[in-house]
């Protein structure tokens, strides 16, 4: 551990103190906050490890200019490649949700409270899409889709069992 | 990035089996490799021609750019290179520490730290002979030999066969810090793929001494999707036109597609292959189906398919 630190944290620290500090905040995030990552899921582990950062920060787990784990650390806490970790973290500063400061590491952004409404609903509408593929695929016409989700809305159950 | 090993069309024959039959492999730097394929297939083959324990019939084998041929960058090659081959021999006669200190004795970058650190880690005891440790101990033994010597490239034939899943565990983790630590990169054969899955980002899936799927896993898994679809009566007769190396099992009223990239396609995965699953939900949604969904596949899947005999 105390070969990576310096590496790992930033280049201003250089009391003892903050520098613990430091470490057990990886460490203490690394185990609270992330999981190890399903790999037989067949959903890519960076996508896995994206969700989880988004769903910490929408938790309020992770706040808005808190400190992620840096990517070596946090590769050996779940047994990842640190290639994924890294690229996890692009996608996710590619979407706004963290800010990579070169040396210093990965931060929440400050604006990705406020983006995660539009982001949810970005998410919801890929939902939608898929539902209404599903039912089309059923041979539901439009019309009735509508009148189902107004049905359902309006919290009418229409007969037939509910997934 | 640039390639630490690197092959094109590897042949090797020993006396009238054909091995190796025209092996294409590029592994670049910084990767953790998982290096798949059934037994037989030619995988320690491969290996022991990058080492330069056999010659090629014919074809180029490259590490670090070099020849393992050549007799001044063979012994370039062999120091850059740490190897743990599939029986872990070690001499038996030995203590761990002995075994280590005549390890360290040959390498002058040997890593000290990492030795203390992995004698703790890996739980070692010193001054037990290597004669009476378990198949677990003695890998780990194995690997600290490895991981010590500061190589830029860490072979390993697989490494956690016959281990118990914590064991497993330490020995991916201490790949994937090997590879986190230094500009190293680390290739290995294995059968276990959730534990390819879980710690490479490049994978090769070889066949009859040839590769059949390569390249980095995130965009393999994105070009192959599985598609079921349910029918009002017997799933019907199909056969699927969109580009693509499409399975089709009927079962019931059940229909299954596994769609991959095209077969004899190249076989470096290009990024932009993902859509094509949705030109085959397009197609089979003409069949007028109850249900259609797709669901994302497995290493497993992707490595059953592709080493699968033609049916």
């Amino acid at each position: 551990m105390r070969r990576q630190a310096p590496e790992s944290t930033h280049a201003g620290f250089n009391t003892t103190g903050t520098l613990t500090a430091v470490l057990l905040y990886y460490i203490s995030s690394t185990v609270v906050i992330l999981l190890k990552p399903n790999p037989s899921s067949g959903v890519p582990i960076y996508l896995q490890l994206m969700e989880q950062v988004k769903h910490a920060i929408e938790t309020g787990a992770l706040k808005p200019g808190e400190q992620l784990p840096s990517i070596r650390p946090l590769a050996e806490e779940l047994v990842i490649n640190p290639n994924t970790v890294a690229k996890a973290y692009r996608e996710l500063e590619h979407e706004g949700v963290i800010e990579l400061r070169q040396g210093a590491g990965a931060f929440v952004s400050a604006g990705a409270a406020t983006k995660k409404d539009a982001e949810r609903l970005q998410a919801a509408q890929g939902l939608v899409a898929q539902g209404i593929e599903r039912l089309r695929a059923r041979g539901i016409t439009d019309e009735e889709i509508r009148r189902l989700v107004e049905a359902e809305l309006a919290g009418i159950r229409m007969g037939g069992r509910r997934e | 990035m640039s390639d630490v090993i690197e092959t094109a069309g590897l042949w090797k024959v020993y006396e009238d089996v054909e091995a190796l039959q025209g092996l294409d492999l590029r592994v670049p730097q910084g990767s953790i490799f998982g290096f798949l394929g059934r037994n037989g297939a030619g995988k320690t083959t491969t290996i022991k021609v990058l080492l330069g324990m056999a010659r090629p019939t014919r074809g180029e084998a490259r590490v670090f750019g070099q020849s393992p041929f050549d007799a001044q960058s063979g012994v370039d090659i062999r120091r850059r290179v740490a190897f743990v081959s599939d029986e872990k021999d070690l001499y038996d006669y030995m203590t761990v520490g002995e075994i280590i200190a005549f390890t360290r004795s040959f390498y002058p970058r040997w890593r000290n730290d990492l030795e203390q650190q992995y004698l703790r880690k890996f739980e070692l005891a010193p001054g037990r002979v290597i004669r009476g440790l378990s198949r677990g101990t003695r890998t780990k033994v194995a690997l600290l030999l490895a991981l010590c010597r500061g190589a830029e490239l860490l072979m390993l034939d697989e490494p956690t066969s016959g281990l118990d899943p914590a064991m497993a565990e330490d020995v991916l983790q201490s790949l994937v810090a090997h590879v986190g630590r230094e500009a190293s990169t680390v290739f290995f054969s294995s059968h276990q793929l959730s534990e390819v899955e879980q710690i490479a980002d490049h994978v090769a899936i070889i066949e009859s001494g040839q590769t059949v799927v390569s390249g980095p896993l995130d965009e393999l898994r994105a070009q192959y999707q599985r598609i079921e679809l349910v029918f009002e009566g017997d799933a019907p007769d199909i056969r699927v036109h969109a580009p693509g190396k499409h399975r089709v099992r009927r079962k019931g009223r059940v229909l299954t597609v596994l769609t991959g990239p095209p077969k004899g396609g190249p076989s470096q995965v290009n990024a932009a292959g993902s859509s094509h699953a949705t030109a085959v939900v397009e197609e089979l949604r003409g069949y007028r189906p109850t249900s259609i969904d797709v669901t994302p596949v497995t290493l497993k899947d992707i490595f059953l398919e592709s080493v699968k005999t033609e049916e």
